[in-house]
């Protein structure tokens, strides 16, 4: 059984993230595409199989934070250096969170809306295991498409 | 078609002073003050003893005080164990939920008399620990790594409005200096001050403390200055509900039972509740102007009733930020999508606007002690609609029909109800 033929869950989405590669879940009969990817497919609840997407997309909607989650003041975010908290929609019609980098995000007046985007993949360290070592889990964040 | 199957009327209803509580007031104290009261303002009284189930909304004092299992501990604390008591958890419309779950058990004939609950006491954890915990309520697998908070989702939801319609910060402000306006009016709100009044205080510290004294020209020039900082662009700190300690009891009856405790009973003739993904990022259709689980919640409660947008007279919406209470009323069909921003600044959500919005002050200025906020909305409205509300805020019109309208999380569960005085 290839890797693609797995059962879709959250632990499979977060390795494939690991690997930087972005991978929707693909329903075998109404064809519509989900990201994060679903066990069962959104519009007709069939069980889905994993695709891999193009990670291209556009900027729906954002809010640059100056007041932020804990999981991104740690990463250095404060009221004087915000972040983007972004969803876009993938060219697969799918929809996802994610941290918009490489704008101006003190000036999100300078922001567009529709603006064309790339998956990038993040790395955040979320505690150590027991012999100290860093844990990491991935997140797919966007940037403007170059 | 949806309706129940006997009347429901409220007979009593009241709250605690919502604000910042702890540690001098706790759950447990705030509870039986919010009941005490309760029992006050139902005319002919009522015994723990008549009461056939006891439904408590609270979000997670899990999280906030170590304390799971609430509804015996409430329970007991006003005398109605060994009757059945259980805990609805649906975020920040926790009791919104529990009061549909009350009036069912009603109109499906199980009960006769019941008692609904709110409590959350938020302060016991600093800002960055509320914070935390209120993003439990969120999306954790999906969202929060991605940087969501929960000013940060519904400044997406604002941005999302401003750009397809045009919105601006002023339409909010306007939003938020009612709230200020309406809070100074409740004796049980947690911001008494209006906003004029808040920036006296300002200035005053500053001249106390020998810093230049700021001048603004206005309200709206006080929020567009650095002294409201940005939180999450386009939102600002007063376009923020607070983190508010409080409790809230409200008590049912079937019409066979009411008249034994209130010659006026408020009949609940419509209710409905909807869901939606728990994620922004899921709602389908691109839906990111509105929310969805309103329009639902609404629907049913219309349907039941048989009342439309236009019926509603006085309505407590779910404000926890500014543009929230701008989408409901899109949501609610009170205004057609992008057109409720020029009925505010026209003043027709006002005290004396042709439809009333938060005479409370709302979660904006009243407060938000998120397990008790679905009861706390349906306070206001029973007092309203009685002519008992405190201070100036008393609506000066026969009040025939109110709503309530209560969110959770950023829009992922959604209760709305509808009360008349007449029976329909």
């Amino acid at each position: 059984m290839s890797e693609e033929n797995d059962m879709v869950t959250v632990d499979k989405y977060f390795k494939f993230l690991s690997e930087k590669k972005l991978m929707g879940s693909k329903c075998p009969k109404c064809g519509n595409i989900d990201l994060p990817p679903r066990r069962l497919c959104s519009k007709c609840q069939t069980e889905s199989e994993w695709v891999p997407l193009s990670g291209k997309g556009v900027l729906k909607t954002f809010s640059s934070i100056y007041v932020g989650a804990k999981a991104m003041t740690q990463k250095g975010y404060n009221r004087k250096k915000p972040y983007v908290f972004a969803v876009c929609e993938m060219e697969e019609g799918c929809s996802v969170s994610g941290q918009l980098i490489g704008v101006e995000e003190d000036k999100p007046e300078s922001i567009p809306f529709e603006m064309p985007v790339q998956a990038v993949y993040l790395k955040t360290q979320t505690g150590t295991d027991k012999e100290g070592n860093p844990i990491y889990r991935w997140d797919v964040g966007f940037e403007p498409l170059k | 078609m949806r309706h129940l199957n006997r009347r429901v009327a409220i007979v009593g209803a009241a709250m605690s002073k919502f604000g910042i509580n702890y540690p001098k007031l706790r759950s447990i104290d705030m509870w039986q003050e919010a009941w005490i009261n309760a029992v006050k303002l139902t005319d002919k009284g009522i015994s723990p003893k008549v009461i056939d189930e006891f439904f408590l909304g609270n979000f997670t004092a899990d999280l906030f005080n170590h304390q799971g299992h609430m509804a015996p501990q409430m329970a007991d604390l006003v005398g109605m164990t060994p009757k059945p008591a259980s805990r609805f958890e649906g975020a920040c419309a926790s009791s919104g939920i529990a009061f549909r779950q009350g009036v069912m058990s009603i109109a499906s004939g199980v009960n006769d008399v019941v008692c609904i609950g709110g409590v959350e006491q938020m302060n016991e954890l600093n800002t960055e620990g509320v914070t935390g915990a209120l993003a439990a309520a969120a999306d954790t697998t999906y969202e929060y790594y991605a940087g969501a908070t929960f000013p940060g989702l519904y400044a997406a939801i604002a941005n999302a409005h401003f750009h397809k319609f045009g919105t601006t910060p002023k339409d909010l402000w306007n939003i938020a200096i009612k709230a200020y306006e309406n809070g100074h009016e409740n004796p049980f709100a947690q911001e008494q001050h209006t906003l004029k009044e808040i920036m006296e205080l300002k200035k005053n510290k500053a001249i106390k403390r020998g810093k230049p004294v700021p001048e603004w020209k206005d309200e709206y020039e006080f929020l567009a200055s650095r002294s409201n900082p940005m939180i999450a662009y386009p939102l600002r700190l007063f376009d923020c509900s607070l983190i508010t300690d409080g409790a809230a009891c409200v008590f049912l009856a079937s019409e066979e039972e009411a008249y034994k405790y209130t010659d006026n009973p408020i009949w609940v003739s419509g209710i409905g509740q909807g869901s939606a993904s728990l994620s922004l990022h899921d709602r389908k259709g691109g839906l990111l102007t509105g929310i969805n689980a309103t329009k639902e919640a609404a629907r049913q409660a219309y349907e039941m009733s048989g009342m439309s947008p236009k019926d509603i007279q006085i309505a407590e919406v779910h404000d926890c930020f500014t543009i929230a209470e701008l989408v409901a009323l899109e949501d609610l069909g009170f205004y057609e999508p992008g057109k409720a921003a020029a009925a505010i600044a026209r003043g027709e959500t006002k005290r004396d606007g042709v439809r009333p919005i938060n005479t409370s002050g709302g979660l904006k200025t009243k407060g938000h002690p998120v397990g008790a906020t679905g009861v706390g909305q349906i306070v206001e409205i029973f007092k309203q609609m009685r002519g008992i509300a405190e201070r100036n805020r008393q609506v000066k019109k026969d009040l025939k029909v109110g709503m309530t309208h209560n969110v959770g999380g950023s829009g992922a569960t959604v209760v709305v109800n509808i009360f008349t005085k007449e029976k329909i």
